[in-house]
């Protein structure tokens, strides 16, 4: 606390030395509503006013901060800081540049999806936003030679992300799925009764989830890294560690309680509670980005490397207590084992996997631009087997002096396994119209239409295909 | 024999004197415009739709030499904050603020029209014309000099050639005629107003017409200083995202 005070006093007493320059305060209003293709139900109804204040003081420091007041679904919502940092450049040495305050880090050269960007968490609260992520309270380090870019950061305090909201809800849970029934055996020799093997038919009554955060620790809750770039032979390249949490939860302890048990007929009622956590993950991340003949390149890779084994745990009912009940007798030890599945191993260290992006984009002399991207592994896919492959294309034309913005092709193509590409698919399709009546205003139309097969991640949301209107007002 | 050898040496002569002349004349219009160290200047950018209405963006730029710019709108605030850093190598960064970080931008979209205007990335440049273009003709017009221009082989522009008229007094260019591949004329500029300041000529006042559209863009310069003694540092990548 006391290093705290002493910190914040040093940063004002360093700021009063400049000459403060005219406020300068900005921002937008958008609203953006989306109603289902399917039955008309609304979908998304978001008014969103942002406020920005942006103070340089002679381009020695500046104050950035971006405030969202906003309305969904016609609650009102708290407003939200969503950034509020002070940039400090050239601090005690030429050319290190500090940001201290709730900030977003964002690494990486593609264009939205970046495997390298993994420092905020994501906030998934609207899933067609891509790349949105959280801000995180933050202190972060640039450091420039003439040559590289030392870029390092330390976030102490742990924060989950914002899961999708609304119809979208479920777009990223993961299914945890159980047998259909238990085997219970008897060990040998076992006292007062013998009885055969025996299965238990299981019947989800309830599922109860927990997710549980770090304890609040700095060891336990910090994220670090490091970047450095640089120019090599016209081609900007980096390369990136970062220790930190995985966005989303996984299951490490599931406790399975007997409701009601029916000895004749093995018929029995169960509740689950199952606890998550978030995974640590080492990063290795690496990306470039150049211009060749015209056309921009870029590519992106992380190794995501789990920190330690991580374990599913089941805890099983002691059927021993379910049978003394079922016979009135106090607790007795039947030797009644329950033959559920055993801990089930979700990450271990060796188990370590790639998540790649490469992209062209071309602006062809009759003003088209092509923008080609092919992603391996979505942010909630992991381990080699289970990425899939997304080719994304969009195709857009500005006309009449940029007033008007067309993309009639714009989506992706998901596989999930090309040998049985039939059944594991997903098509999407995202053509937008934008136009600018005046140089603040731009009033955009568009639709989503999902089509596709199996348990590729856009399927689940292919009974919401949308038709949209959104717009922003720059002030 | 000896009477055609002659008129072809002199032929040859001519031409190789004119070719010459006209790439002294290209290269001290180069001198003259590029001749500050560096500069740096306000910006009013006005945009004519061909109805005539206007539309007005702010902006401010400096300058080092011929291949180092950084430009940043101020104005209006839907463009406010958005930076365009050109280095050698026809390496271009782009800074948005909404989008939080800087962007490569393929030299693909230097053929474009720069948000919104008559200029494109292209002719934002500040590449000198001897390393993009060839000095083909040169006339002479009462005080002026007609230069002639092609795009060099290696240069990647919309344009087939451009037609410059330039004072004979000061070099510096009054009118630029853009042509297409196909020997059509498709912009003109003119610099309305060409003023010395600290011994250099200038021009505040540029205007851009887009022929095709019918649409204009006037440029007006104010607070124009040169030789300010800008270091490389300040056109990085770094100064690029500091706003």
């Amino acid at each position: 606390m006391k290093k705290t005070v002493i910190l914040t006093l040093s940063i004002f007493i360093y700021l009063s030395t400049f000459e403060q320059e005219q406020d300068m305060f900005s921002g937008y209003f958008s609203p953006e509503y989306r109603i289902g293709l399917k039955n008309s139900e609304w979908l998304w109804n978001e008014n969103r006013l942002q406020l920005t204040i942006n103070k340089n003081f002679e381009n020695k420091a500046r104050i950035k901060s971006d405030i969202w007041i906003r309305t969904l679904d016609n609650k009102i919502l708290v407003p939200e800081i969503r950034e509020a940092k002070i940039d400090i450049y050239d601090f005690i040495i030429n050319k290190l540049d500090i940001t201290i305050g709730r900030q977003r880090i964002k690494w990486g050269t593609a264009d939205k999806l970046n495997p390298t960007d993994n420092i905020n968490p994501y906030d998934l609260e609207d899933i067609w936003d891509f790349g949105r992520h959280l801000y995180s309270d933050a202190i972060r380090f640039k450091y420039y030679t003439n040559k590289i870019t030392f870029d390092a950061f330390l976030i102490g305090n742990f924060q989950g992300p914002r899961l999708p909201y609304g119809k979208y809800a479920n777009l990223l849970t993961q299914d945890i799925s159980f047998p259909d029934s238990i085997k219970v055996s008897q060990k040998t020799g076992s006292y007062p009764i013998i009885l055969p093997p025996f299965y238990v038919k299981m019947n989800v009554n309830s599922t109860l989830f927990t997710i549980e955060e770090p304890s609040n620790f700095i060891k336990k809750t910090f994220s670090s890294g490091i970047r450095i770039s640089s120019q090599i032979k016209n081609v900007d390249v980096s390369v990136s560690y970062l220790y930190s949490y995985d966005h989303f939860p996984i299951p490490y302890e599931t406790t399975i309680t007997l409701d009601s048990f029916n000895i004749t007929t093995g018929k029995s009622y169960i509740s689950t509670f199952t606890k998550l956590h978030y995974p640590r993950f080492h990063h290795i991340g690496a990306d470039f980005t150049t211009s060749f003949n015209g056309i921009g390149l870029w590519g992106e890779a992380c190794a995501f490397i789990p920190d330690k084994e991580y374990k599913h745990k089941h805890i099983t009912p002691d059927f021993n207590q379910v049978l003394s009940s079922l016979f009135n007798l106090p607790y007795t030890d039947f030797g009644l084992v329950a033959d559920f599945q055993p801990d089930s191993v979700i990450f271990k260290p060796t188990d370590w996997w790639v998540r790649f992006i490469i992209g062209v984009d071309y602006t062809f002399k009759n003003g088209i631009y092509t923008n080609i991207q092919y992603l391996h592994g979505f942010i909630n896919e992991y381990k080699w087997n289970n990425l899939n492959d997304y080719y994304l294309l969009r195709i857009d034309r500005k006309f009449f002096n940029d007033k008007l913005k067309i993309a009639p092709i714009s989506g992706g193509l998901m596989i999930g396994d090309y040998s049985k590409i039939q059944n594991n698919y997903a098509v999407m399709y995202f053509p937008e119209i934008s136009y600018y009546p005046n140089i603040n205003t731009e009033i955009t139309i568009g639709c989503k239409i999902i089509e596709g097969k199996g348990k590729i991640i856009f399927n689940k949301v292919k009974d919401l295909d949308d038709i949209y209107i959104k717009a922003k007002f720059s002030f | 024999m000896r009477t055609l050898n002659l008129v072809l040496v002199s032929f040859v002569l001519i031409i190789g004197i004119k070719a010459q002349t006209a790439d002294e004349v290209l290269k001290k219009m180069d001198a003259t415009v590029y001749a500050p160290k560096d500069q740096q200047m306000k910006i009013k950018m006005i945009i004519y739709d061909k109805t005539g209405k206007e539309t007005v963006r702010e902006a401010f730029s400096i300058q080092k030499g011929f291949d180092k710019r950084l430009f940043r709108f101020t104005a209006p605030p839907s463009q406010a904050g958005i930076g365009v850093l050109s280095l050698p190598n026809e390496v271009m960064y782009l800074y948005m603020p909404a989008y939080e970080k800087e962007r490569r931008i393929a030299s693909s979209a230097k053929n474009q029209n720069f948000a919104g205007t008559d200029l494109s990335y292209d002719d934002m440049e500040s590449k000198l014309y001897q390393n993009k273009y060839d000095a083909v003709s040169l006339k002479s017009e009462g005080n002026d000099f007609i230069l002639e221009l092609k795009p060099k082989p290696d240069n990647k522009t919309n344009y087939g050639k451009l037609i410059i008229t330039l004072g004979k007094d000061n070099f510096y260019p009054k009118n630029v005629k853009y042509y297409d591949k196909n020997n059509v004329q498709i912009k003109e500029l003119n610099n309305l107003k060409i003023e010395k300041i600290n011994n250099y000529w200038t021009s505040t006042i540029i205007e851009m017409k887009t022929l095709k559209t019918n649409t204009k863009t006037r440029l007006e310069f104010t607070e124009v200083k040169f030789d300010n003694g800008f270091s490389d540092d300040e056109f990085t990548v770094r100064k690029l995202i500091q706003k």
